[in-house]
C-alpha cells in the first residue's frame, strides 16, 4: 500500500473566461496564452508531482463555464476528489454565481471532496471589483479554502493546486492508510475535519504577506 | 473554375443531382481547398434547388440569392431600428423625469401627465412586458456578451478574422438566429458561424477575383455564378446557410446544443453514449471493450466537442470542409424523411475515428485519454470516410452509390511509419496486432478494391467519359494492391514487420 502510486482527479469549474483552461495549463505546463479557445466539452491534462514523499499524479479536467445542470455534468464530477470553484475578480457576475457553482458540486461530489475558492486575475488590482475580504467570509461560511491567483502572473498557482493535492491527501488518503488499508466508516469520513482556510489564519495571513510583500493579493 | 463548369453544364443538360453528389463524394480525385464548398452546401441543403428546370438554373438561383438577401436585410435592419428605438425611449425619461402608467405599475400619474401622448408611448423600464423594447434590449446585451468574449478567443489564423467588421458580423448574425429562434447563445455556435463565413466569403472573394480577368469562354458563366454567390451578400449567405445547418430542415445540429428541458436527457449526451457503446461495439468488440469496460470512460468527455463542432477542432480547415460535404450529401439523400442526427453519418464518423487510433486507445486509460482530447492529425480524411460509408452502407445502396474512395496507396501510405520519435511506440504497438485484427484490416481492403472495381464495371453514363481515361490506370494500381494483400495473408510472421 506504501508503494501505491496516488491518482487525484480534480474538476475545475467556474463562469465562462474566469481563466480556468489557463490556471490548467499553466499549472501542467507552465504556459499561459492569450489566445486560448473557449473550451468545449472538457479538457484534460495530468501533472505528476511527489506529496508527502509520495509520487501522485494528478488528474485536472477543466471543464466549459457555459454547461450547468445537464446529465453531461455527472460524468465529469464523477470520482473527483477535489474541486477548484474559480471567479475572475475583475467581474463581480462570475463571483455572484459561485453559489449556484457549489450548489451543483454538492449535488455530483461526496462530502470529502476539497472544494477551493480561486479568486484568479489578481494581476488586474485596478479592475477590482470583488473584495478579497468577500470572497474569504464567504469561503469561511462554506467551508471552502480561498486563495487568490495569477494565471498570467504565475502568482499563486503552483501553491493552489499544491494545497488542493495535500488536502486531498489529509482527507480521504491519509485516513485510509491509518486504518491498514481498509476504507474508513461513511460516517467517519463525512465527519472529518472540514478543510481548514489557511490564508485565513495568522501563521497563513503572516506567510502569505510575507511571501507575496510586492505582489498582489 | 472546373467545379462551376461541372455544375454549370450539368444544370444545363438536366442532371445535376447526380453530378453533385458523385463531385462532392469523389475522394479519389485531387479535393481543392477552393472548391466552392459554399456553393455545394446551398445546393445540398436545398437553399438552392437542385432540381431545377434544364437550362434555367442561373435565373432561378439568383432569384434565390436576391431574396436571401433581401430576408437578412430586412431583419436584421428591423432588429437594429428596433434597438435604437429603445436607446431613444429611455432619454425622454430620465430627461423629463417622468415615470410612465401602464397596467404594471402601481403609480398613479396626474391626469395632466396621462394626456401626455408622448407618456403613454413610454414603457416601465423595470416591469417590461413580453416582447417589449427592454425584454429585446436585455436578451440582445445578454447574447452579445457571452458571444462577443467566444468571438474575441476566436484565434484562426486567416486574416479575414482580424478585421472588426467580421466580429461584428459574426456577432450580428449569432444574435439575430437566437432571436428569431428563441434561444439562447451556446459556446461553439459561434465556431459553426465562423466556419461557414470563411468559406462563404472565400468563395465569394474568389469569383471576385476570377471576374477581373476571366477568359472570354467563360465570361457568362462567372457573371452568373457572381450574382449566385455575391460579395455583398456574405452575411445573407452565412446566415441562411447557419440556420440551415443547426435547424430542423437541415443537420438540426440544435439537438446537440439545446435540451427542451433543464434536466432531460441530453440529445448531446445520448449521442455521446450511443457513439461509443453501440456504433463502436460494431466496429470493434475489442476497442469497445477496452473503452468502456476496462477504461470506464465517458463519452460525453471528448464527443461533446468532437459532435457539437462538427470536428472544426479535430480537422484542418479544408479537411472540415470535406467532411461537410459528407455529412450534407447524408442531408439530402434522406430527402423528406426523418432524419435524425443522433443516428446520422456524424456519429458514425465518431466511431471510425475511434477505430483509426485504436493503438493509442489500447495502450492504457490516461494515454487514451489524451489522445481523445488532442486527436492525431491525419492526412487523408478520406480514408475515415471510406471506413464511416462501408460501415454505414455496405450494400452501397444508398450514400455507397455515390462515393468514390481514395486511391489505395494513400491508405498504405497513412500506415507506414510516423516520424522517428514514435517509431518504436508504434513498433511495439503494431506488434500487440493479433491475427485476426491484421485479416479484418486486409479484408476491409479487399472490400473497398472490389467496391472500386464494382463502380468500374457498372459507371453511370455520366462517369464514363471520366473513367475511361483511368481505367487502364486504375486495372494497374488495383493488381498492385492485391498483391500487397496476399503478401501480408501469405506470409503472416512478416505482417508485424512490415507494419512495424
Amino acid at each position: 500500500m506504501e508503494n501505491t502510486n496516488l491518482t487525484f482527479k480534480v474538476v475545475i469549474i467556474g463562469d465562462s473566461g474566469v481563466g480556468k483552461s489557463n490556471l490548467m495549463t499553466r499549472y501542467t505546463a507552465n504556459e499561459f496564452s492569450q489566445d486560448t479557445p473557449a473550451t468545449i466539452g472538457v479538457e484534460f491534462m495530468t501533472k505528476s508531482i511527489k506529496i508527502e514523499g509520495r509520487d501522485a499524479k494528478v488528474q485536472i479536467w477543466d471543464t466549459a463555464g457555459q454547461e450547468r445542470f445537464r446529465a453531461i455534468s455527472r460524468s465529469i464530477y464523477h470520482g473527483a476528489k477535489g474541486a477548484m470553484l474559480v471567479y475572475d475578480i475583475t467581474n463581480q457576475t462570475s463571483f455572484d454565481s459561485i453559489p449556484t457553482w457549489l450548489q451543483e458540486l454538492r449535488v455530483f461530489v461526496p462530502a470529502t471532496c476539497s472544494i477551493f475558492l480561486i479568486g484568479n486575475k489578481c494581476d488586474l488590482e485596478h479592475l477590482r471589483v470583488v473584495k478579497k475580504e468577500v470572497a474569504d467570509r464567504f469561503a469561511r461560511e462554506n467551508g471552502l479554502s480561498f486563495l487568490e491567483t495569477s494565471a498570467l502572473e504565475k502568482t499563486n498557482v503552483e501553491k493552489a493546486f499544491e494545497w488542493l493535492a495535500k488536502s486531498v491527501y489529509d482527507l480521504v488518503v491519509a485516513p485510509v492508510d491509518a486504518a491498514g488499508g481498509r476504507r474508513p466508516p461513511l460516517n467517519a469520513a463525512a465527519n472529518a475535519k472540514r478543510p481548514v482556510n489557511l490564508g485565513a489564519s495568522n501563521d497563513g495571513q503572516a506567510a502569505g504577506k510575507k511571501e507575496n510583500t510586492g505582489r498582489c493579493c | 473554375m472546373e467545379e462551376l463548369r461541372n455544375i454549370h453544364h450539368s444544370a444545363q443538360e438536366g442532371r445535376l443531382e447526380e453530378a453533385l453528389l458523385r463531385r462532392v463524394l469523389d475522394f479519389a480525385r485531387h479535393r481543392p481547398f477552393r472548391a466552392f464548398h459554399s456553393l455545394r452546401w446551398r445546393l445540398l441543403l436545398g437553399l438552392l434547388p437542385v432540381n431545377v428546370e434544364a437550362g434555367r438554373h442561373f435565373q432561378e438561383w439568383e432569384e434565390c440569392t436576391r431574396a436571401e438577401i433581401r430576408d437578412w436585410n430586412e431583419m436584421n435592419d428591423n432588429l437594429q431600428q428596433r434597438l435604437v428605438a429603445t436607446d431613444s425611449a429611455v432619454r425622454p425619461v430620465e430627461k423629463k423625469g417622468l415615470v410612465s402608467k401602464d397596467e404594471f405599475s402601481s403609480f398613479s400619474s396626474s391626469s395632466s401627465c396621462a394626456d401626455d401622448g408622448e407618456s403613454r408611448t413610454v414603457e416601465n423600464p423595470l416591469l417590461p412586458g413580453v416582447g417589449s423594447l427592454y425584454a429585446l434590449r436585455y436578451c440582445v446585451d445578454t447574447i452579445r456578451a457571452t458571444a462577443q468574449k467566444d468571438l474575441d478567443r476566436l484565434h484562426w489564423d486567416f486574416p479575414l478574422f482580424e478585421k472588426s467588421t467580421t466580429r461584428k458580423a459574426l456577432l450580428d448574425i449569432i444574435v439575430n438566429y437566437c432571436l428569431r429562434h428563441d434561444y439562447g447563445y451556446k459556446q461553439g455556435m459561434h465556431e459553426i458561424a465562423a466556419f461557414i463565413f470563411y468559406l462563404n466569403h472565400t468563395d465569394s472573394a474568389l469569383l471576385e477575383e476570377i471576374s477581373k480577368t476571366p477568359e472570354e469562354a467563360d465570361k457568362a458563366l462567372i457573371d452568373g455564378f457572381c450574382r449566385i454567390c455575391p460579395i455583398n451578400g456574405v452575411m445573407a449567405m452565412t446566415f441562411s446557410l447557419f440556420e440551415n445547418v443547426m435547424g430542423a430542415s437541415g443537420l438540426r445540429l440544435y439537438e446537440w446544443y439545446h435540451s427542451s428541458e433543464e434536466y432531460a436527457r441530453d440529445s448531446i449526451a445520448t449521442a455521446s453514449h450511443r457513439t461509443q457503446r453501440e456504433l463502436l461495439a460494431e466496429f470493434d468488440p475489442v476497442l469497445h471493450h477496452q473503452m468502456n469496460v476496462v477504461y470506464e470512460i465517458e463519452g460525453t468527455s471528448y464527443l461533446i466537442r468532437w459532435l457539437r463542432l462538427l470536428y472544426l477542432r479535430e480537422f484542418s480547415i479544408p479537411q472540415c470542409a470535406d467532411l461537410w460535404d459528407l455529412f450534407l450529401s447524408e442531408r439530402f439523400l434522406a430527402r423528406h424523411d426523418d432524419y435524425t442526427l443522433n443516428n446520422s453519418i456524424v456519429t458514425m464518423l465518431a466511431a471510425s475515428m475511434l477505430f483509426y487510433v485504436k493503438q493509442d486507445l489500447m495502450v492504457g486509460c490516461i494515454d487514451a485519454l489524451k489522445r481523445l482530447m488532442k486527436y492525431p492529425p491525419v492526412e487523408d480524411v478520406g480514408t475515415l470516410v471510406e471506413m464511416t460509408i462501408m460501415q454505414r452502407d455496405p450494400k452501397k445502396n444508398g450514400i455507397g452509390r455515390y462515393f468514390t474512395p481514395p486511391e489505395r496507396h494513400e491508405l498504405f501510405r497513412a500506415k507506414t511509419p510516423p516520424p522517428m520519435e514514435e517509431t518504436s511506440a508504434l513498433a511495439t504497438s503494431s506488434a500487440l496486432l493479433s491475427p485476426i485484427e491484421v485479416m479484418n484490416q486486409q479484408g476491409t481492403i479487399l472490400a473497398s478494391i472490389i467496391a472500386r472495381l464494382e463502380l468500374l464495371w457498372m459507371p453511370s453514363s455520366d462517369a464514363m467519359s471520366n473513367d475511361a481515361g483511368h481505367a487502364a490506370e486504375t486495372h494497374a494500381r488495383t493488381i498492385e494492391e492485391l498483391k500487397k494483400v496476399r503478401d501480408v495473408l501469405l506470409f503472416s510472421n512478416g505482417s508485424k514487420t512490415h507494419y512495424a
